[in-house]
């Protein structure tokens, strides 16, 4: 096969899994529609899949195009009203269509599938079907087909994958050149600066454009769940109605394509898990036929996916039970946990609920997978449940694998990032290291974090000397439900960085996901902390035999501290857990949008929050020229919380003293170095400026 | 900079010469996408031993490997103005090289010490690589060429790329049993 034949069946494939990606849709639709909608979807079906057998002659792919041509048979029966529709047909129709998937997947190699006895079967249907009565006339194609948003092929054009990745290279090499020219030119005089500023606003905006000609929809993956839900319903004997909102909203390919294998099983899940036979739900007072609502949307420059059912939800003390059964916690471990903390035990590994292991689910792989899955694309995951009321899977994630917030380290002179969603917390472990089973461990709070010494580990000092110090920062990390502790010299900086591949001859060096370019030009490597984590071989084995330590909560028992001011004089603290990181920015990017101010960020933009607007404090000095935007870790919507300067993170082991006057957004006020500080709670600091509920 | 040869016998393919030490060596010069003299190699800790490091190359990551350490060069000759040969990617090359082939589609390159010409020997001046020559070198070069400037090893890019992915898998796993080492005390 040369070269151009070889684009050609590229192209014939892509084209046939389109078509067939909404022949499967319609199928699933054809069984629920009335009669005259069903005619019309039949005729859309038989004119995608004529498309598909029409190529395949070309290509001479002779099965492929004999299966399409039986199916096409079968379905020209149907539309003509020769035959009538029933499951048992559908059934074989979707079989069929499995394998016609199967061979043109394999494209460009040819699969040669046994088809005859699909073929046969679909022939001998059609012989045995019995013209229906006349009462389902065939209804006129278009008037009655259902709403879909009407092709616009001309506005779009199909492009190789490699070419955008290769514009993605392009428009980089294109920043870099361009900093090289302001730089040399940065004494040139003022109209030469003018068209140097004009290249850089189009250089960004090129860079963006490309980025965005990498998202797609993420209906290319909820498609699949039509016939996921309808195959797995029957099987399981439910009766489930399956809503897709926000089909549209856009994402990342590469994050596109790792997000269909957990979503699938959160679907599986609360098919076999939450949703009840339709008896069971019946005796409940709820409508026989259950909702499995999957949605997507936007905010705050991630997507926001949820599954949701109206199923019988998640019971915590059956949690509980299956926990302490299962040897993962001891009873009276179990007993302390809050119910959001037991429900939030289905991400354990080797944590099952089900009785029984069906081929569906229940085998205790699961949850933790999905969890583990969606950290690796920068996600988090959440389950929220009413008991008997359904079920909540949320799942956010960032718009793009390719530019994201990282965290700067230095490590033996060397730099390093590593992606924020890998960082739970920073602390400075001078003082606190112990060693227990002889791992090098750090008493966090009262549970033991095994430590990496990072410089050790990558070969950047020797062991001894390494463990002789005690200096530095402690990264807190999390792989697989499993906290640890990176050990690094310096934190620098947290920067947005642009992900390159693993250079391919770096391919074996676990410790590192990636590389990146720091702003200086210099080249950082991207570190993977599960492949960190698995270069050390950590032994967490033993180290849990604690309780797994309380996160630090609202009241502020025992927690880390990020101190900060705004005027210089008044000094807040906030709980460190509750942010999720700190911007330096020079006031000028600040903008004043009618009566709120904002900070470009990212796409979007962030709300700014200013202290003295939210309670009785002093504004920040009028000619400070740089402020920090301290972006809370929780609340939905975009926004950070405004201070002059950063002073210090501290550990407090005390509760702050309650002190209704200063207002709801301060949890109470404390010593710390010396000086009265107020303690905020980020949540309701957040929300309630935003003008949204508390 | 991309090399710019002069106009050729078709036949002869050109040869891109270069200093690597005391030894002078060249590959096709259709294999060659640009040359640097400006660039800062980054080590990677923790990498194979013949990967200098990555070097930023207007945005772009461009590997580096130790070409004198996986021809097992002595160190040695006074080292001038250094400069970076960076490969073609297999998608960019358009040559009839069988080479070609062998060319990954990451940015690879590699230091040298000095740049020589373009030059284009005859196929009969390509004389088999000599005892002398240790064995690791030897199985990268597809012979000796004997020009005025003295003997000039013409590389065998395939056997140089696959000879680098070797040596990447193998360090991998050297890594792998050492770490275990390591934390067996842990």
């Amino acid at each position: 096969m040369d070269q151009e034949d070889r684009e050609l069946l590229e192209e014939f494939k892509a084209e046939a899994e389109e078509h067939l990606g909404h022949v499967e849709r319609f199928f699933v639709e054809i069984e629920e529609a009335a009669p005259q909608v069903r005619a019309a979807l039949v005729a859309d079906v038989f004119r995608a899949l004529h498309s598909v057998k029409g190529t395949s002659g070309f290509f001479e792919l002779t099965r492929i195009e004999s299966l399409a041509h039986a199916m096409e048979s079968v379905l020209a029966a149907l539309r003509d009203g020769e035959a009538e529709f029933t499951p048992a047909l559908s059934d074989l129709l979707l079989g069929s269509l499995d394998k016609l998937a199967q061979m043109i997947a394999a494209l460009p190699e040819l699969q040669e599938l046994e088809v005859d006895a699909e073929i046969e079967a679909l022939t001998n249907a059609l012989s045995n079907a019995e013209a229906p009565a006349p009462s389902a006339p065939v209804a006129e194609t278009g008037s009655s087909a259902p709403k879909r948003p009407a092709p616009r092929a001309s506005e779009t054009i199909r492009v190789p994958v490699r070419l955008l990745d290769q514009l993605v290279n392009l428009a980089g090499e294109l920043v870099l050149s361009r900093n090289q020219l302001a730089s040399h030119l940065s004494g040139a005089p003022r109209e030469t600066q003018t068209m140097i500023q004009g290249l850089d606003l189009v250089t960004s905006e090129l860079q963006n454009s490309i980025m965005n000609a990498r998202m797609q929809p993420v209906d290319t993956v909820f498609q699949k769940f039509h016939r996921i839900v309808r195959d797995l319903a029957r099987k399981l004997g439910r009766h489930v109605r399956l809503e897709l909102v926000g089909t549209r909203v856009e994402l990342d390919r590469s994050i596109l394509e790792l997000l269909a294998d957990p979503l699938t099983h959160l679907v599986r899940n609360a098919l076999d898990h939450g949703i009840e036979p339709p008896e069971e739900r019946a005796a409940a007072g709820k409508p026989e036929e259950a909702v499995l609502r999957i949605s997507a949307c936007q905010r705050a420059g991630q997507v926001e996916i949820e599954i949701e059912d109206d199923g019988h939800g998640v019971d915590p003390e059956r949690i509980r039970a299956a926990a302490v059964a299962r040897g993962i916690l001891e009873e009276s471990a179990a007993r302390r946990l809050s119910d959001r903390e037991a429900i939030d035990l289905i991400f354990a590994p080797g944590f099952s609920t089900a009785e029984q292991v069906t081929d569906v689910s229940g085998r205790g792989v699961g949850m933790d997978v999905v969890q583990t899955n969606m950290s690796k694309l920068g996600g988090k995951i959440g389950v929220e449940s009413d008991l008997g009321r359904g079920t909540r899977v949320r799942i956010r994630l960032p718009l793009t694998l390719a530019i994201v917030p990282a965290l700067v380290v230095e490590v033996a002179g060397t730099r390093f990032t590593i992606p924020q969603t890998s960082v739970d917390e920073l602390i400075q472990p001078a003082g606190r290291v112990q060693r227990v089973s002889g791992q090098e461990v750090l008493d966090v709070r009262g549970s033991f974090l095994p430590l990496v010494r990072l410089d050790a580990l990558l070969g950047l000092a020797p062991a001894c000397e390494a463990t002789a110090s005690e200096e530095g920062y402690v990264v807190v990390s999390r792989v697989g439900g499993q906290r640890f502790g990176l050990w690094v010299d310096e934190v620098i900086d947290s920067e947005e960085i642009v992900v390159k591949p693993r250079p391919h001859l770096l391919k074996h060096c676990a410790a590192y996901a990636g590389a990146t370019l720091l702003g200086d030009g210099r080249v950082a490597m991207i570190l993977d902390v599960g492949g960190v984590a698995g270069c050390a071989a950590l032994a967490f084995q033993g180290l849990e035999a604690r309780p797994q330590e309380a996160a630090p909560d609202a009241e502020g028992v025992v927690s880390e501290m990020v101190v900060f001011a705004n005027a210089p004089d008044e000094q807040f603290a906030m709980a460190l857990g509750d942010v999720l990181r700190f911007e330096r920015v020079p006031v000028e990017r600040i903008q004043r949008v009618g009566e709120r101010e904002y900070l470009p960020y990212g796409d979007g933009s962030l709300e700014l929050i200013r202290l003295e607007d939210r309670l009785a404090a002093q504004p920040a000095a009028p000619d400070v020229t740089e402020m920090f935007v301290l972006i809370p870790r929780h609340g939905d919507r975009a926004a950070g919380i405004l201070a002059s300067a950063i002073l210090d993170t501290v550990q407090i082991d005390r509760l702050p003293e309650a002190s209704p006057g200063d207002g709801e957004a301060v949890l109470g006020r404390m010593t710390i170095d010396d000086r009265v500080t107020r303690v905020l709670d980020a949540a309701r600091l957040v929300p309630r400026a935003t003008g949204g509920p508390a | 900079m991309t090399p710019n040869p002069a106009p050729q016998d078709p036949t002869r393919p050109l040869l891109a010469c270069f200093r690597l030490g005391r030894d002078q060596f060249a590959l096709p010069a259709s294999l060659v996408r640009e040359v640097h003299s400006r660039f800062e190699v980054h080590s990677v800790p923790g990498a194979p031993s013949h990967i200098r490091g990555l070097v930023n190359l207007r945005g772009q990551i461009v590997t580096v490997i130790d070409l004198a350490a996986m021809l097992e060069l002595k160190p040695g000759g006074g080292s001038e103005a250094r400069h970076l040969v960076v490969l073609r990617s297999r998608s960019e090359f358009r040559g009839s090289e069988p080479d070609g082939e062998a060319l990954s589609e990451e940015r690879v390159g590699w230091v040298v010490d000095r740049l020589g010409d373009v030059e284009a020997p005859s196929e009969a001046a390509l004389e088999p690589a000599p005892a002398s020559v240790g064995d690791a070198a030897r199985s990268l070069l597809a012979g000796v060429w004997r020009a005025e400037t003295g003997s000039i090893g013409v590389l065998k890019l395939a056997e140089v790329l696959a000879c680098a992915e070797d040596r990447a898998q193998a360090s991998a796993d050297s890594f792998r049993s050492r770490a275990a080492v390591e934390a067996a005390p842990w």
